[in-house]
């Protein structure tokens, strides 16, 4: 069957509403187009670029402090008191790693799993929530108390929550956090004053499991791969800019209403 | 006497640095290790810019496949583009062995891509294949 991105079909369906919720999952999204409800494929990486990626940070960075682990301890045992002492220092931040990739995993699974569930609620609301959770200090937040929007709130949350994470991490100074309406949504943003991410690497940090920093930074590039997703389970997308005054970092996350973009 | 031969390690985990270091160690070949934590920083060490500007010319490049920013693939494309360094052999190393990974290295003119071992006699096999391949001749370039 040919069909062009505006084809209609009607087809009988056995259980409406698991597929809904599995069509949901997978990032299609319903939209109201000339007065009736079509789906909407997914904006941003899909669920297969999304699954390779997370392959890749199974089989590379969980893999990979395992596997120094194992070889230093083998090392032990066959040498006994003449391990390199600064080889042996590496074990706490090998075993630490191993631990993170685990947790961050199993965190960023659970969010891909969430089917959204859209209401309208008062963005101000869903940013402070991310601000007690995160007990951030270092925030200057600016966002109307009237501005509402159709959002998943666990998701959006979660995505604001680990812009907070990254500016604290990356620009100790303080960052801030604003909101405005535009004729398609509202766009979220978070600003901080940090080393910021050169343009090159902007669109592939998006990516899961994609880093600019070294181990010695904790974190395994799933943070702005969580926004991507909040923002494309929205029918929006994220942006990363440099600051006005071209030093520091921006995240913009758009996201249409109701995620009927 | 010869000069050991010199081997660029571009590795970002602290402990797959040591471990590489220890594989020449129990293999008993003597050579020189030098370590940079990124694709930037190993092309800025090849090109000798100003914060490596007496680096020497390495006999061989051990890559890392997963590294952050420039990726070990990105910057084994940039090193096998330039007329200058594409004669300097390049050994790729990942911890998956995923035959993709490795066809994108053979695709990109890696000399060769190895899954890192798991086990001492592995690392050691590893260490004694690539003297015998890219060290045993290099001396002093």
């Amino acid at each position: 069957m040919a069909m062009t991105s505006s084809s209609s079909i009607s087809v009988g369906i056995d259980d409406a509403g698991r597929l809904h919720d599995d069509l949901a999952w997978l990032g299609w999204r319903e939209v109201e187009r000339d007065g009736a409800i079509v789906l909407a494929p997914p904006t941003g990486a899909g669920p297969r670029e999304v699954g390779e990626d997370l392959r890749t940070l199974i089989s590379h960075d969980m893999a990979s402090p395992v596997r120094a682990l194992t070889l230093i301890a083998s090392l032990i045992e066959a040498k006994g008191a003449d391990v390199d002492s600064a080889l042996l220092a590496t074990v706490p931040g090998e075993a630490e790693r191993v631990m993170l990739v685990t947790r961050r995993f199993s965190e960023f699974m659970k969010l891909l799993l969430r089917v959204p569930r859209f209401v309208e609620r008062p963005l101000a609301d869903v940013v402070a929530a991310a601000v007690r959770a995160r007990r951030d200090r270092d925030v200057e937040v600016d966002v109307a108390e009237g501005l509402t929007t159709r959002l998943d709130e666990v998701l959006v949350e979660s995505a604001v929550s680990e812009l907070l994470d990254n500016a604290r991490l990356h620009a100790p100074g303080g960052h801030r956090v604003t909101a405005r309406a535009e004729a398609d949504g509202v766009v979220l943003e978070v600003a901080d004053a940090g080393p910021g991410i050169p343009a090159e690497y902007r669109e592939a940090m998006l990516r899961a499991g994609r880093r600019l920093c070294h181990d010695d930074v904790p974190g395994c590039g799933l943070g702005l791969a969580v926004c991507a997703h909040v923002a494309a389970c929205h029918g929006g997308r994220v942006e990363i800019s440099a600051g006005a005054d071209g030093a520091g970092c921006t995240v913009r996350m758009r996201l249409a209403n109701g995620g009927a973009a | 006497m010869s000069t050991p031969p010199r081997i660029l390690l571009v590795e970002d985990s602290e402990a797959d640095a040591h471990l590489a270091r220890s594989a020449f160690a129990l293999a008993d070949i003597a050579c020189e290790i030098d370590v940079v934590r990124d694709g930037e920083e190993a092309l800025a060490y090849l090109t000798r810019d100003s914060l490596h500007g007496d680096a020497p010319r390495p006999a061989l490049v051990l890559m890392d496949l997963r590294l952050p920013g420039c990726t070990g693939l990105e910057a084994l494309v940039e090193i096998k583009a330039s007329e200058e360094l594409r004669a300097i052999p390049v050994v790729m190393l990942s911890t998956s062995g995923d035959p993709h990974d490795a066809a994108a290295c053979y695709g990109a003119r890696a000399n060769a891509y190895i899954a890192k071992p798991h086990d001492l006699d592995g690392l050691v096999a590893m260490a004694r294949s690539i003297h015998t391949l890219w060290l045993s001749a290099a001396g002093d370039i």
